[in-house]
């Protein structure tokens, strides 16, 4: 059966709800590092894959270090392997872990993201690039 | 309370804070993922282990900061009971005294 390729109007609009609801996980993994300083808790720490299924509830193992670096980019989410796919041309693999993938958010979802970030960072690597 | 009680106990907290987070993520995202995957609030560090919880569930046990949910024989019977036994999960009681306290005290430090 044909079925239409989303407009890309809808696929911004998909892009931005599924960088809303990263924003949500990646509050989530906030609070699991705050939570893990006061209980001074050792490396590698548990972190929920960041992901665009909403259904996920995977645990990815990142150090600290990976965590930080991880948050240092506003538009990038740490997400287990395989699940990097999801928001069509939205969003690209970045970094490589042993455990874990970093993708980072492009255009409309890049800009939600960053907005959306708690830490208010503003750098991506499209910054980067075109700088 | 000695160190190995209090790694025990400042563990089971971490990933009962996981858990509390995923609660929050289920809640949120309810109708796209019920019931609950959580994770093993065991002692062991490594331990990833799943558990499938209804959220009703979850919240009940969570009433008490000193009950952990745990895989079956994953308990440390050294600073907690097994006070209930299911076919997926065991639900431990940290020991009066210093391992609940500890557990109490880690329920007000995380958020």
């Amino acid at each position: 059966m044909f079925s239409p390729a989303p407009c890309e109007q809808q696929r911004e609009v998909d892009a931005e709800q599924v960088a809303r609801n990263d924003a949500v996980f990646r509050a989530a993994n906030e609070r699991i590092r705050d939570a893990a300083a006061g209980l001074d808790a050792g490396d590698p720490l548990p972190f929920i894959c960041e992901c665009a299924d909403l259904a996920c509830r995977e645990l990815i193992p990142l150090t600290r270090e990976e965590y930080e670096d991880v948050r240092t980019h506003a538009t990038w989410f740490a997400v287990s392997p395989g699940h990097e796919g999801g928001s069509d041309g939205a969003s690209r693999v970045v970094e490589h872990g042993d455990a874990y993938l970093v993708v980072e958010k492009l255009g409309r979802a890049s800009d939600v993201a960053e907005a959306l970030d708690p830490r208010g960072g503003s750098w991506t690597s499209e910054h980067a690039e075109s700088g | 309370m000695d160190e190995r009680a209090r790694r025990v106990g400042l563990n089971e907290a971490l990933f009962r804070t996981v858990n509390d987070q995923v609660h929050g993520l289920s809640e949120r995202f309810a109708v796209l993922a019920p019931p609950m995957n959580i994770v093993c609030e065991c002692e062991r560090f490594d331990c990833y282990e799943r558990i499938e919880v209804t959220l009703e569930e979850y919240e009940r046990i969570r009433t008490d900061s000193t009950r952990f949910v745990i895989r079956p024989q994953h308990d440390a019977p050294d600073v907690e009971d097994v006070v209930e036994r299911h076919e997926s999960y065991w639900v431990v009681r940290k020991h009066e005294g210093a391992p609940a306290e500890l557990a109490r005290r880690a329920d007000e430090l995380t958020p």
